[in-house]
C-alpha cells in the first residue's frame, strides 16, 4: 500500500523534484562562483565559499519553504480533484491513509538533500579546506531536509485541515500575523513582538532550523 | 516647566531657526535666474551680519532650553560608587531599585574581579538618568553621561535600554571598561575602544572566526595555533609596514581588492590592477607597490579580546604589575604584564580560549532537528484527527 501510495507521490511531483534537486545540487558551485572575486587560489577559495554561502543561504531556505509548500499542496491538489475518492476507496482508515501520504512526501525531500549534499561533496574535492576551517557538507544537507520537512508538514497541515481554503487561510494568517506585528510596533510594544518572534526561533520553536545561517564551511 | 514641553519646544525653534536660515538661501536661489549680476560686498555683508544673528539666536535658545531641562534633575541616588542625577517622580520605586541594584552589582564585580582599587575603571562622566517611551523596550531607561550637560557635546553618550538591573549592570561594566582604555596609556588605540568588560562567549567567538577567516594568512596561521603569527596579528603595525608583516605574495591578490591606489598612480598600474584581479601573480607584487594604503586586515575588536583575556587572567596584582610599566610600552608586552605570564604563554592561552569558544558556538543540528520531528509529529498527530 505504502508503495503505491509513494509511487503516486513520485509522479505527481517529479518535475518539482528533479528541478529542486538540480538547483540544490548547485548551489555550491554557485555559492563558490558568488563569492569568488578575487579568490581564485585553491587556498582561499573556502572564504570564497563561505562568502558565496552567506549570499546564497536565504535563497536556500527560500527554496525549502518552496519545495516543502508544493511537496504537500500539489498531491492533496490531485487528491482534491477527485474529492478524496480514492483515498476513501483504499481498505484503510483515513488516518491510517494521511499518515501514509505524509510519509511518502516526507521520505522524498530526501532527494534534493542527497543533491545538496553531493554538490557539497563535488566543491569539496576541488578546493582544500584549511586547518583553521572546517567543511559541513552533512550538517548543512541535515539542515537542509530538517527545514524542507517543517515547511511540508505547516503546509500538509494547512491543506489537510482547512482543505479547499487552504489559500484563504493562509492569507487570513498572514495578514493577521504582520498586522500584529505592526499593531505592537505601532503602540511602542516591540518587546512583545520580539518575544513572540524569539520563541517561534529560538530552540525549541518551531522555527528554529532557520534561525542559523546554513553554510558549507566553518570555523 | 516639564520634559516634553522643553524637548517639544526645543524642536520647534531648531525648525525655525533652520527655515530662518534656508530661506535666505532659496530667495537667493529661485532669484538667480533674475539676478544676472554679482552682488555687491555691502549686500554680502548685510547677509553675513543676518546669518550670525540668526546662529547666535539660535544658540541662546538652545543653551536656555538645556538649562531648564537641568532644572528639572534636582534629585540624585548614589550607588556603586557613582552618582546619579534623576528628575523626581519619573521613575518609579521599582525602577529606582533596578537602578540600585545594577549599580551595586556592577561595583561588586568590579572588586572582585580587580580589588578594592578601581581608580582606573572610574570616570569624571556625569550621569542622568531619565524615563523615556522607547519604541524597542516599551519603558526604556535613557542615561546620559558626559563631562557637561550639553547635549551637544561631543563626549555625550546616551544608553537607552530596558529598566532591569542586569541591562543597568551591563552598561555599566561597559562603561568601566571604557574607562580602563582610557586610563591606560595607548590601549584605547590599541583597542579601537571596542572593549568589553562583559564578554561573552560569543564575542570570543566573533574574534575567533575573525581570525579562522581573515584574508592575511598570518590570520589563518595564528587561528590554527602558531604564537609568532598570533604575535604578528597583535602588533599594531604602523601604515607603510602592514604589507611585510601581515601579508604573503599569497596574499597580495585580496590587498589589491581592498587597498587603495596611489594618486600618482598611471594606466600601466590600473592595467596591471586588472591583470592581478585576472589571476596574474606578478601583476599583484607590482600593484601593493603602488598602493597609498595598505589595509590592517585585524579589528581593535579582537585585539581587545587579548586585553580583556589578560585582565581576567592578571585580576588585582596584574593591574598593580601593568601600571609600573612605562608609558611607551608595547601592548602586548602590558598584555603580558597584566596576565603575569610571558608572552607566549599569553598568546597560547588567547588562541586556545578564542578555538574554544568558536567551537562551542558552532550549532549542533541535533537539537533542532529534534525539535523539527517533534512539531511534525504534532502536525501529523492533528491532520489525522480530522477527516475530509
Amino acid at each position: 500500500m505504502f508503495q503505491q501510495i509513494l509511487f503516486t507521490q513520485l509522479k505527481w511531483t517529479r518535475t518539482l523534484l528533479l528541478s529542486m534537486a538540480v538547483f540544490t545540487f548547485a548551489v555550491p558551485m554557485l555559492a563558490w562562483n558568488v563569492g569568488g572575486a578575487g579568490y581564485n587560489s585553491r587556498t582561499i577559495a573556502p572564504i570564497a565559499v563561505m562568502n558565496g554561502f552567506a549570499t546564497l543561504s536565504p535563497f536556500l531556505v527560500v527554496s525549502a519553504w518552496v519545495l516543502g509548500f508544493l511537496l504537500a499542496a500539489l498531491p492533496w491538489g490531485a487528491d482534491s480533484q477527485s474529492r478524496h475518492v480514492y483515498a476513501l476507496s483504499l481498505p484503510i482508515s483515513w488516518q491510517r491513509y494521511v499518515s501514509m501520504r505524509f510519509s511518502a512526501g516526507a521520505l522524498t525531500l530526501l532527494v534534493p538533500s542527497l543533491a545538496l549534499w553531493l554538490g557539497c561533496l563535488l566543491v569539496l574535492a576541488m578546493i582544500d579546506v584549511p586547518e583553521s576551517l572546517r567543511a559541513y557538507p552533512g550538517t548543512l544537507a541535515l539542515r537542509f531536509l530538517f527545514g524542507t520537512l517543517l515547511a511540508y508538514s505547516l503546509s500538509f497541515l494547512l491543506q489537510y485541515v482547512a482543505g479547499r481554503r487552504a489559500a484563504v487561510t493562509l492569507l487570513v494568517l498572514l495578514v493577521a500575523v504582520f498586522g500584529g506585528f505592526m499593531l505592537l510596533s505601532m503602540t511602542g510594544n516591540n518587546y512583545i513582538a520580539d518575544r513572540i518572534g524569539n520563541w517561534f526561533v529560538e530552540w525549541p520553536g518551531p522555527l528554529s532550523i532557520f534561525a542559523n545561517e546554513w553554510r558549507l564551511i566553518d570555523v | 516647566m516639564s520634559e516634553s514641553r522643553v524637548s517639544r519646544r526645543l524642536t520647534w525653534i531648531v525648525a525655525l531657526a533652520m527655515g530662518l536660515v534656508q530661506a535666505p538661501l532659496a530667495a537667493q536661489t529661485s532669484a538667480a535666474p533674475a539676478h544676472t549680476s554679482q552682488p555687491t560686498s555691502a549686500e554680502l555683508h548685510a547677509r553675513r551680519i543676518e546669518f550670525e544673528r540668526i546662529a547666535s539666536a539660535r544658540a541662546d535658545s538652545l543653551k536656555q532650553l538645556e538649562a531648564d531641562y537641568q532644572a528639572l534633575f534636582t534629585d540624585s541616588i548614589v550607588a556603586g560608587g557613582r552618582t546619579v542625577r534623576i528628575i523626581p517622580g519619573r521613575l518609579t520605586a521599582d525602577e529606582l531599585d533596578a537602578l540600585r541594584e545594577g549599580l551595586e552589582a556592577a561595583e561588586a564585580t568590579l572588586r572582585s574581579q580587580f580589588g578594592n582599587d578601581l581608580t582606573l575603571f572610574r570616570d569624571t562622566m556625569r550621569w542622568r538618568a531619565s524615563v523615556d517611551k522607547s519604541t524597542r523596550y516599551g519603558r526604556g531607561l535613557s542615561v546620559r553621561t558626559g563631562q557637561t550637560w550639553a547635549t551637544r557635546d561631543p563626549a555625550w553618550t546616551l544608553w537607552q535600554f530596558s529598566v532591569r538591573s542586569e541591562a543597568i549592570e551591563s552598561i555599566a561594566l561597559n562603561a568601566a571598561g571604557r574607562n580602563f582604555v582610557e586610563n591606560v596609556p595607548g590601549l584605547y588605540q590599541y583597542t579601537g575602544g571596542a572593549f568589553s568588560l562583559n564578554v561573552r562567549g560569543e564575542r570570543l567567538a566573533n574574534a575567533g572566526r575573525e581570525l579562522a577567516l581573515s584574508w592575511a594568512t598570518v590570520g589563518r596561521e595564528c587561528a590554527a595555533g602558531s604564537p609568532a603569527a598570533c604575535r604578528a596579528v597583535l602588533t599594531v603595525a604602523p601604515p607603510d609596514a602592514r604589507l611585510t608583516t601581515y601579508f604573503t605574495p599569497a596574499d597580495y591578490r585580496a590587498v589589491v581588492t581592498s587597498g587603495e591606489l596611489s594618486r600618482d598612480a598611471d594606466s600601466t598600474v590600473f592595467a596591471s590592477k586588472r591583470r592581478c584581479l585576472e589571476g596574474a601573480d606578478t601583476a599583484c607584487v607590482r600593484v601593493v607597490e603602488q598602493l597609498a594604503r595598505v589595509p590592517d586586515p585585524f579589528s581593535g575588536g579582537l585585539r581587545a579580546t587579548m586585553i580583556e583575556h589578560a585582565l581576567r587572567m592578571g585580576g588585582t596584582e596584574g593591574i598593580t604589575r601593568m601600571r609600573a610599566l612605562p608609558p611607551g610600552t608595547p601592548a602586548l608586552q602590558r598584555a603580558a604584564a597584566l596576565a603575569g605570564v610571558s608572552e607566549d604563554s599569553l598568546l597560547r592561552s588567547w588562541q586556545t580560549t578564542l578555538s574554544r569558544s568558536v567551537a562551542a558556538s558552532v550549532p549542533s543540528p541535533a537539537p533542532v532537528g529534534l525539535a523539527t520531528f517533534g512539531w511534525a509529529a504534532i502536525v501529523l498527530l492533528a491532520v489525522t484527527r480530522k477527516r475530509p
